[in-house]
């Protein structure tokens, strides 16, 4: 029993090591009639801090109010950054109060678990990020800094491999010119796919495009209308990678639209090279081109996916190869009372379709409870392969993580 | 013979004119469940809002075609952003009814089923308390018992005497517009 449990353990550690993520993007919110992010979020294309409204919503919508009317789930001072003792006025939180002028938005997130192992009980830290923005009619800006026990090398400040490291996953200021349109520059998440609070997917690993650590230095052209959400990103590097020679440079981004508030289609695009790849220290051309979408075809159910094809060389050279492979996932979430979700899906990845490996896949259910102010858990269960490389045995593994946010 | 081949076409002009008239000034009722939606967008970020009710009243009194609706059956699909709409901006307890009005004069009813008339018609529509007038697009489908009709007509609150609603933030735009869809049952 004794190794079994270790067994657990060491997956778990793996699984939280490159597979959380943790930023709070939840594209099932389309579940409640919200396709796009920038209600919620500073970042117009999701994940990040989140706004004044956005807090409301996590009170009004995302947690269990265990049979509370609903005039009784007006956030107050419940909702508001370290519990309001910056508070804004109460008259500030009424409905029919005129919007601040310059909004200041602070979050602090801890997210972490504790592995009961006997004999080796212990627990990581996979986020402590203190995030906080600055926000005019004008201009916006945003940064995070942290801290992590274990992952997340391309957003390590410091140089620690045996244990904590200082992090800084985002920083960029932006100019919004006119109603829709922001433009940023600095170090951001990448604009691909579906962005996702979800343990790191195939999709995103594949891609590079984790909200973990893979954002990149660049200057960004987000747009935002009633049906149509695209951001475009120049990608000059991950400066937190060094030396130069390993850092990429080229785009990403995606055009998603929205005919109704609860359905979404989208495309993505990205390409990527680097002298040196992080993994094979070689001459590398990414690409990566696929399509996404989300669905809610009733209220407290939504369905999501994503399928990219990838196109790797590992050599700049004319004559050099071409992989061709694909990666894709397809996820429901459930809500059957308030607060508690119940999610399933699956994965599939194969890197080089002209190989002798066979594609991996990944099974998984989770489920993810809102059980407090600031306060939800989380725990999956998955059988598959851990990453994108296809050959890999097929193992069960789990994930169980809290997240608390002030 | 002229005069009897006179009154004849004069009778068939008669009788075809009542025929044709028939479906427009019969009372028309509402048949099964009808679906009403009102549109609103909120900035930043482009927050689209539909608030939702299939309850709705059909008034026909030959000439004026009436629906009513209970704002307070009205769902957005947010249980606070419900009461704050209706408390603190269409004041229900006040003003429980939004009203669309349309002469039937307005619409040519289509008279053969499968048969469907297009286009806008004055209205008026009251809410709040304060009507105004508005113009609707329609399309009308003439079915075996009646007519499946839907039509969209677009609608400001701030010409309502209704406070521009916003909260932490987010502005609601006072531009919006209505959809509606239902069946109507010819009664005459």
């Amino acid at each position: 029993m004794r190794p079994l449990v270790r067994a657990v353990g060491l997956l778990v550690v793996a699984v939280l090591s490159f597979r959380a993520a943790p930023a709070a993007a939840y594209p099932w919110m389309v579940e409640h009639g919200y396709t796009a992010c920038a209600q919620c979020h500073i970042d117009p294309s999701g994940g990040s801090a989140m706004t004044d409204y956005g807090r409301a919503q996590a009170e009004i919508l995302l947690r269990s109010h265990y049979g509370k009317a609903d005039a009784e789930s007006a956030p107050g001072r419940a909702a508001d950054f370290m519990f309001g003792i910056f508070d804004k006025a109460d008259a500030d939180r009424q409905p029919g109060a005129e919007a601040a002028k310059t909004q200041f938005f602070g979050q602090v997130d801890a997210r972490g678990l504790v592995i009961p192992e006997p004999g080796n009980f212990r627990w990581i830290l996979m986020q402590a990020d203190l995030r906080a923005g600055l926000q005019t009619e004008l201009f916006t800006l945003y940064g995070s800094v942290g801290a992590v026990s274990d992952g997340g090398e391309g957003a390590w400040l410091t140089q620690n491999p045996d244990g904590f490291n200082l992090v800084s996953r985002e920083y960029w200021a932006g100019i919004t010119p006119t109603k829709g349109v922001m433009i940023r520059a600095g170090r951001m998440s990448l604009p691909f796919g579906i962005r996702s609070e979800q343990h790191v997917l195939y999709t995103r690993s594949a891609t590079r495009t984790t909200t973990n650590d893979d954002q990149q230095l660049g200057l960004s052209f987000n747009y935002g209308s009633r049906k149509i959400r695209a951001e475009i990103m120049g990608i000059a590097g991950n400066l937190q990678v060094s030396p130069d020679s390993f850092r990429e440079r080229g785009y990403a981004g995606f055009l998603a639209w929205a005919p109704k508030n609860r359905i979404e289609l989208g495309l993505s695009s990205q390409i990527r090279y680097a002298a040196l790849d992080v993994d094979t220290s070689a001459p590398s051309l990414r690409q990566a081109h696929g399509v996404f979408g989300r669905y809610s075809p009733v209220a407290h159910f939504a369905i999501m996916g994503e399928a990219d094809a990838t196109m790797n060389r590992p050599t700049s050279d004319v004559g050099g190869t071409t992989a061709f492979g694909g990666v894709a996932e397809l996820e429901v979430d459930v809500e059957p009372v308030q607060g508690l979700h119940l999610k399933a899906g699956g994965e599939y990845c194969d890197n080089d379709w002209s190989d002798s490996l066979a594609a991996v896949g990944t099974g998984w259910g989770a489920a993810q409870w809102f059980l407090a102010p600031k306060v939800d858990l989380r725990v999956d269960g998955m059988y598959g392969a851990l990453y994108c490389t296809p050959g890999g045995a097929a193992q069960p593994m789990a994930l169980a993580q809290v997240h608390v946010y002030l | 013979m002229r005069s009897l081949s006179f009154s004849v076409l004069a009778s068939l002009v008669l009788l075809t004119g009542l025929t044709l008239s028939t479906p427009a000034w019969a009372g028309m009722t509402l048949s099964g469940a009808p679906k009403l939606s009102f549109f609103a967008q909120g900035s930043p970020g482009f927050l689209d809002i539909e608030g939702v009710t299939n309850t709705m009243q059909v008034a026909d009194d030959g000439t004026t075609i009436t629906f009513t609706v209970p704002m307070s059956t009205v769902s957005t699909g947010i249980g606070l952003r419900d009461d704050h709409m209706n408390d603190e901006f269409v004041e229900v307890a006040k003003f429980p009814n939004a009203v669309l009005s349309i002469k039937k004069a307005d619409i040519p009813w289509p008279v053969n089923v499968g048969e469907a008339a297009k286009g806008t018609a004055a209205g008026t529509f009251t809410i709040h308390g304060v009507t105004n007038t508005t113009q609707v697009t329609y399309t009308a489908k003439k079915s075996k018992t009646g007519y499946h009709v839907t039509a969209s007509f677009p609608f400001d609150i701030s010409q309502h005497g209704i406070s521009v609603p916003s909260y932490l933030g987010i502005t609601v735009a006072p531009a919006m517009h209505a959809e509606v869809t239902l069946d109507l049952a010819s009664a005459g």
